[in-house]
């Protein structure tokens, strides 16, 4: 944009180009230092794996970026806002979405309900909307998503079951309905394949893969299974005792004698 | 009026203005989680407030002694009443909910509730000690005979116990509604999905002490009366005890749970002929309550009327989704 003469930057050129940037993010609990000075960006549009062995800090990561725990040191920012040390419903509403590693549905809640949940900025939400009643038709389009998105994972049979009637897989494709319905623009996926059946594992992945649809849409996604992290992730970083011990492609990461040693070892078939 | 009659008309004005204090505990537990073992204070502000504003100031040297005084007229110290009430819970919940999670706040609620008795049983300038707030006016009293009160006054209380079960139903079907069943069961969870468990929680919490305000103000306009007996702990007991019985999460089980519990079985323990020591059957009320809680938690947790599943999606949607093109899905109709 020129304008009395002046070249300007655009809009478009002064956005971040970095989704996530962790600067020197450490935790600790009590005397166990969980995460040590973790640095790493991921720019806008990446699918990025997180791996390393058990205990190696991985989900207290995920806890520290997401929000979900804000006793931590270093700087947190996403798509160029400090998310350092906000509550987890602030990070969410900046559409940063999280997963758990063991989903956490609402079980005397039926699945369409938890989906429904997810929608963001819901009229009906505050005291003055649902007295003033003005929610139904927004509530009308949130439900046609939901259908929609339990339809694409084939949960529509079970859509007005209880949570606590799911099973364990059921149960995980109902926490990423739940988050994409508030269409986030980035999401930290923890162990999105545990307990999925091989069929639903394969439509997950498309899924996931279907997201990149938007260039900007952002992953980091903790996960043990190599071969869909090989499949969904361009670079993976690894963590072991809380720091990272290497950052690459999977493939580069493979011959890497360190990661062998305290993560793939020897006998690792991907 | 005859004797059984003014009996009758006054069990079924505590029974109203109890299943007002039922609607907003159910709200504040049964739907939002928060384990408020205070919530008889919230009562207490409100006939407390009302008091000293319907009655002339305290005379000067006088034996009696209370803040306010401003003589107002009905309804402006009911509304000042519930008004105090809702400063009250908006100052007590701030606090709370920043730091205190479920069973901390309920040991912090008690605390609170012991704290603010022992501190209106002892210094008697605030609301007149252990004697308490005397002569408070009723509403349309002077105007009316007896039985025209107690008719009048009965109304009034159905009325009130309808309209807010009619409001807090209306909000509960809403999203509201959804969202605060999901801070009870997993405020992590809700927050991971952007909401925020203290506006909700604070929200139930006004509203909860909006019931109890208006019952408070309305208990002292009938009794004219009020005291630190009137709230003592064991009186969040029959309240929590009403819940259990009539159904967690159900509007029409709280107010079935206040018809069985004060309506009926602390009438019928009244009936108990007096036995062993003066207060031992003032004290087996209590224990029944108590086994009333256990025996319910034990057998029918759920209560006489369980909490129902999603009602929110057969209120109105169907309409909506059938203008906007698609068909609402068969397994949510």
């Amino acid at each position: 944009m020129v304008a009395s003469g002046i070249p300007t930057a655009t809009s478009a050129e002064i956005r971040p180009v970095m989704a996530l940037d962790l600067n020197e993010v450490s935790c600790s609990y009590g005397g166990t230092k969980a995460v040590r000075s973790v640095s790493f960006s991921i720019p806008k549009g990446a699918y990025v794996a997180l791996i390393g062995p058990n205990g190696a800090g991985k989900t207290t990561l995920l806890n520290c970026i997401s929000g979900y725990n804000s006793n931590y040191r270093g700087r947190v920012l996403f798509d160029g806002h400090d998310i350092s040390r906000k509550p987890l419903h602030h990070v969410a509403n900046q559409s940063l979405a999280r997963t758990f590693q063991v989903p956490r549905i609402y079980r005397r809640m039926t699945v369409v309900s938890n989906v429904m949940l997810g929608a963001r900025r819901q009229i009906g939400e505050s005291v003055l909307g649902a007295v003033l009643g003005t929610w139904r038709k927004q509530e009308a389009e949130n439900l046609e998503r939901a259908w929609a998105l339990l339809t694409r994972f084939g949960l529509e049979r079970v859509a007005d079951n209880y949570g606590a009637e799911l099973s364990g897989g059921q149960e995980r494709l109902v926490e990423l309905c739940r988050v994409l319905m508030l269409k986030p623009r980035a999401i930290l996926l923890d162990e999105p394949f545990a307990g999925v059946s091989p069929a639903n594992r394969r439509r997950l992945a498309d899924l996931i893969l279907e997201l990149k649809s938007d260039p900007d849409f952002t992953i980091l996604m903790v996960e043990h299974r190599l071969e869909w992290v090989d499949q969904l992730c361009e670079r993976t970083i690894v963590l072991a005792n809380g720091a990272v011990i290497a950052d690459g492609t999977l493939a580069e990461l493979r011959g890497q004698k360190s990661v062998i040693d305290s993560y793939l070892g020897s006998t690792e078939i991907a | 009026m005859g004797a059984l009659a003014y009996y009758g008309f006054t069990i079924a004005i505590y029974t109203c203005l109890s299943a007002i204090q039922a609607l907003g505990f159910n709200l504040q537990f049964g739907f939002a989680g928060i384990i408020n073992l205070a919530y008889v204070v919230l009562v207490a502000v409100g006939a407390y407030s009302t008091a000293i504003a319907a009655v002339a100031p305290a005379p000067h040297g006088g034996l009696t002694q209370y803040i306010g005084g401003f003589g107002w007229p009905f309804p402006w110290d009911m509304l000042f009443g519930i008004f105090c009430t809702l400063a009250f819970s908006a100052v007590l919940g701030g606090l709370a909910f920043k730091r205190l999670r479920e069973d901390y706040l309920a040991v912090s609620m008690i605390v609170v509730g012991a704290g603010l008795l022992v501190l209106i049983n002892d210094d008697v300038p605030i609301f007149n000690g252990t004697s308490g707030m005397a002569g408070v006016p009723g509403p349309f009293q002077d105007q009316l005979g007896p039985e025209a009160y107690q008719f009048v006054f009965l109304m009034m209380s159905a009325v009130s116990a309808l309209l807010i079960f009619l409001l807090f139903s209306r909000i509960t079907k809403s999203p509201f509604g959804r969202a605060l069943k999901a801070v009870r069961e997993d405020s992590d969870a809700a927050a991971s999905l952007g909401k925020s468990p203290w506006r909700l929680k604070m929200s139930a919490f006004l509203l909860g002490g909006l019931a109890a305000g208006l019952s408070g103000s309305l208990l002292i306009l009938y009794i004219g009366a009020w005291n630190t007996s009137a709230w003592l702990p064991q009186e969040s007991l029959i309240v929590l005890a009403a819940i259990i019985v009539g159904g967690r999460g159900n509007h029409g089980g709280a107010v079935l749970g206040t018809f069985v519990v004060i309506g009926v079985i602390t009438q019928a323990t009244k009936f108990i002929p007096s036995f062993g020591n003066a207060v031992l059957v003032a004290s087996l009320q209590v224990v029944s309550i108590g086994l009333l809680i256990l025996a319910f938690m034990w057998w029918r947790p759920q209560g006489l009327l369980p909490e129902l599943k999603d009602q929110y999606l057969r209120v109105g949607i169907k309409k909506e989704l059938s203008d906007s093109g698609p068909a609402l899905p068969r397994a949510v109709d």
